[in-house]
């Protein structure tokens, strides 16, 4: 039986090393763009891939955009990575040049806006960064120290601020921006990505796992 | 605050690394596949595979060994050698490659760089620019530094900046294999002049001169002898970086 569904929406990029990260660590994978084998999943991966215009347009394309709403509602697990997790907002400033317009699911009440130009700065953030401030009743967390170093690429970022119903860890980067977002119960969003950050990684994939 | 990257690089030749390597406790030190685990495991913050097969046939060993290594390492792995088309870039990544290299084919054809980086996007293009000073000033080599192309370094890396690269790996063939220490000179320039990743390449002999390029403004070190040869580990550079107040993944 299958634990995790990977939803494949067929962006052109590298699913692989999200599903080689899973079965490194025991899971039972199926990369599915098939809305009714996500509508019957009991766990869900919701990966970063391309941009996020085209990540919601493929989402919505492939008649998969409802569904993964109502699975996030339906309280079952969903781990959202990267540009996942972007999605998952109301709006991001990166379709001001191309795809305008386009919305986010609006599951979680704010913008994504592209970090700020500062000297010594560079865009992306690209690299090793520290998560700070994580609950420790995060079950996503467990086993994770304080600070560990997780690996993003991103241009984008949720910046600092409440977001009521949610907690959230934070990364430092010329700012402190949100790296992780939580909602209490089942819906887990990372900015980094847990399939390329060695051991703390695996553990956070593995805790997912075991939810 | 980002961490300074520690990037084990092995050349490749038909699936077999050369350069040889000089382990313990490893059963076969040229397999590609066991020596990046051994880094991984080692705290490696990237790996590197530099592909230098001749022939396009022999390749495929090239992509098999991506695909094993993508399975058992979790950090991001950047492949490059003989990579001249967005073609070629396709199918590194599609093996598993998070970046891909490229060097002599972004000076044959530079526009190669923005279609990549539309393509693909400017975080999984890696320019790679072999330099050797000539005066005052440095020149680009290609063809595994063979060739004087005439092109001066810092332009060219200016050059490829503005098309799209996403990082830039820097080599001084002046400075490769003397374990004199990386060339800070053209390593600082090159840092201040564009906002994009530098990773320093060639010369480090101890882990002073790793300190020394990352206070220079690398964000990267590439080491491959160094490493290969157990005169250093990968916990010593990075405790070494510790002290020295340089944030490092530990």
């Amino acid at each position: 039986m299958t634990d995790i569904v990977i939803i494949d929406y067929k962006n052109g990029g590298n699913l692989f090393s999200v599903n080689n990260s899973l079965e490194s660590i025991g899971a039972n994978t199926q990369l599915s763009s098939d809305p009714k084998v996500i509508e019957s999943a009991s766990k869900i991966v919701f990966p970063g891939v391309g941009s996020f215009a085209k990540a919601i347009t493929s989402l919505k394309d492939l008649g998969i955009y409802d569904v993964l709403i109502k699975k996030i509602q339906d309280d079952i697990p969903v781990l959202a990575v990267c540009v996942g997790m972007q999605a998952l907002f109301q709006s991001s400033t990166e379709t001001a040049g191309i795809g305008n317009g386009v919305k986010g699911m609006g599951i979680i009440p704010a913008e994504v806006t592209k970090f700020d130009q500062k000297p010594g700065i560079k865009i992306p953030h690209m690299g090793w960064n520290a998560v700070h401030n994580h609950n420790p009743e995060n079950p996503l967390f467990k086993g994770i120290p304080q600070d560990s170093h997780f690996y993003f690429v991103h241009s984008y970022r949720v910046d600092d601020q409440e977001l009521e119903g949610y907690s959230k860890a934070t990364t430092d980067y010329g700012e402190q921006f949100i790296s992780h977002v939580w909602n209490g119960r089942n819906l887990f969003a990372c900015q980094f990505h847990p399939e390329k950050s060695a051991k703390v990684g695996l553990q956070l994939l593995e805790n997912f796992m075991r939810l | 605050m980002l961490s300074k990257r520690i990037i084990p690089c092995l050349d490749v030749d038909k699936g077999r690394v050369v350069k040889g390597t000089n382990f313990v406790g490893i059963r076969d030190a040229g397999d590609p596949v066991e020596l990046a685990d051994h880094y991984y495991k080692e705290g490696a913050d990237e790996l590197c595979f530099l592909d230098i097969t001749a022939s396009h046939e022999e390749r495929k060993a090239t992509y098999k060994i991506i695909e094993a290594t993508a399975k058992q390492v979790f950090i991001p792995l950047t492949v490059g050698g003989g990579v001249n088309s967005c073609d070629d870039v396709a199918k590194l990544l599609q093996a598993g490659a998070d970046k891909v290299g490229i060097n002599s084919g972004a000076v044959r054809n530079p526009k190669l760089i923005r279609e990549a980086a539309n393509h693909f996007g400017s975080q999984c293009v890696v320019i790679a620019i072999d330099v050797k000073r000539i005066g005052k000033s440095w020149n680009v080599f290609v063809r595994g530094g063979r060739e004087d192309t005439g092109l001066d370094a810092l332009e060219w890396i200016k050059q490829v900046t503005d098309l799209g690269a996403g990082e830039i790996l820097l080599t001084s063939m002046d400075a490769d294999g003397t374990k004199a220490g990386y060339d800070l000179d053209i390593t600082s320039k090159a840092a201040s002049l564009v906002n994009i990743p530098v990773i320093a390449s060639g010369g480090a002999g101890n882990c002073q001169d790793i300190v020394d390029a990352f206070e220079a403004g690398a964000d990267a070190a590439l080491l491959a002898s160094l490493l290969h040869y157990k005169e250093l580990t990968i916990a010593e550079i990075k405790q070494k970086m510790l002290e020295a107040k340089i944030s490092t993944r530990y």
